[in-house]
């Protein structure tokens, strides 16, 4: 069992999720981003890029980044980061959020998980994975979808890996730790529970 | 009309920051450029729930100095490092039951003139946007709203007895419901009313 490096942006969420029960044991080193460029990524197995995290403060350290998903780091980039603007070869296309979609009943987000035997999503339920659509994931070169948004009964990649040199890269625009360290949405706790034990294991 | 400063932390600024209401001027700073040159002639600093803690917490002395000059500060959001101590900690309501999110109005202010509580509560039916914590209150503040079951404080206002004045609301940053079709809506712009009066 490996422990999560992560950025640490200063947020009040963020912080929260990483110092309190029961999630701050699967966080290990954390790099305040004003410390990202003198930082040593090299060897560590697993960095974060918590929700929320400003993108343009990232952009200038494309390239050390880049370095460490292909030395064989594993980078997970979570929401509302502005990955394109600090990733190559990926774009985002945003979404306008509907805070209000679980009013009407019987109401469905479309929110599927798409790699049901993908150890990262295995233990899920469409429950774990269903708050808020901020926008879907386009990338250059293959990927793999392991949680989708189906838009016009289109399934969309929300949640998504990709090999990158010697490394990993996954990426999401779902935002659970904005949400859970804010105390607001437990679906966001609930993904959280499964998701950092996943990355936390030799998958 | 008013001159405020607001940090930035995102990529992009909120909406009504962009475009405040009432023909008050909000002037946007980068967070990590933020000097204290940067409040000269200020009448407000809006501190956003997006912030970094760390950063803001190296700028206490030039907060402090800026209210006492008779500033005013809009601090928002579930603190994690409060920045000053009024309002110190936030303390999250111990059950996130919906009952205990339901806001009252309290004391009549010239903030939240005209706002129904029910409009705080809910937006379009979902309840928690507004506040779902509280800080303790200083002595001599003002309690604009309160959480019905518990009567726990919501939003308060304090002139501190050295000078400035400290609007706390512990939910969503305010401007965020400056475009609420609801009663909502002018909390925001008749805050910078207040501030700049």
């Amino acid at each position: 069992m490996i422990r999560i490096a992560t950025i640490d942006a200063g947020l009040a969420y963020q912080t929260r999720t990483f110092e309190d029960p029961p999630f701050a044991e699967r966080f290990g080193q954390r790099i305040p981003l004003r410390r990202l460029e003198e930082t040593d990524l090299a060897g560590l197995p697993c960095l974060m890029i918590p929700c929320r995290t400003n993108g343009v403060r990232l952009a200038p350290h494309k390239a050390q980044l880049a370095a460490y998903v292909d030395a064989g780091g594993t980078l997970v980039v979570m929401g509302e980061t502005h990955p394109e603007l600090f990733l190559s070869g990926l774009q985002v296309a945003p979404e306008p959020t509907n805070f209000w979609w679980w009013l009407e009943e019987g109401a469905d987000l479309g929110v599927r998980i798409a790699a049901l035997d993908h150890p990262l999503v295995a233990d899920m339920s469409e429950a774990d994975v269903t708050w808020h659509v901020h926008g879907t994931l386009q990338f250059e070169d293959p990927s793999t979808p392991l949680v989708t948004w189906s838009k016009d009964g289109h399934p969309q990649p929300i949640l998504s890996l990709q090999m990158r040199g010697r490394g990993r890269l996954i990426v999401t625009t779902l935002d659970p730790i904005y949400h859970h360290g804010s105390g607001f949405m437990p679906a966001t706790t609930a993904f959280l529970t499964r998701f950092l034990p996943a990355l936390c294991q030799d998958w | 009309m008013g001159r405020f400063v607001f940090l930035l932390n995102t990529v992009e600024p909120p909406k009504h920051i962009a475009t405040p209401p009432a023909g008050h001027e909000i002037a946007v700073v980068d967070q990590y450029a933020f000097r204290a040159q940067d409040l000269v002639g200020a009448d407000g600093l809006l501190i956003s729930q997006h912030l970094d803690e760390v950063h803001l917490g190296e700028h206490r002395e030039t907060l402090e100095v800026f209210l006492d000059r008779g500033g005013t500060l809009s601090l928002n959001g579930p603190v994690a490092r409060p920045c000053l101590d009024p309002p110190g900690q936030y303390h999250a309501l111990p059950s996130q039951a919906a009952r205990e999110w339901v806001i009252d109005m309290g004391a009549p202010h010239p903030i939240t003139a005209g706002v129904a509580a029910e409009d705080l509560t809910y937006r379009r039916g979902v309840i928690g946007f507004w506040a779902r914590g509280f800080f303790e209150v200083p002595e001599g503040a003002t309690v604009l709203t309160r959480f019905r079951a518990s009567r726990r404080p919501a939003d308060w206002l304090w002139q501190r007895p050295e000078g400035g004045a400290l609007f706390v609301h512990p939910g969503n940053d305010i401007w965020g419901y400056a475009g609420d079709a609801t009663s909502a809506r002018p909390v925001f712009a008749q805050f910078l009313d207040w501030a700049s009066r």
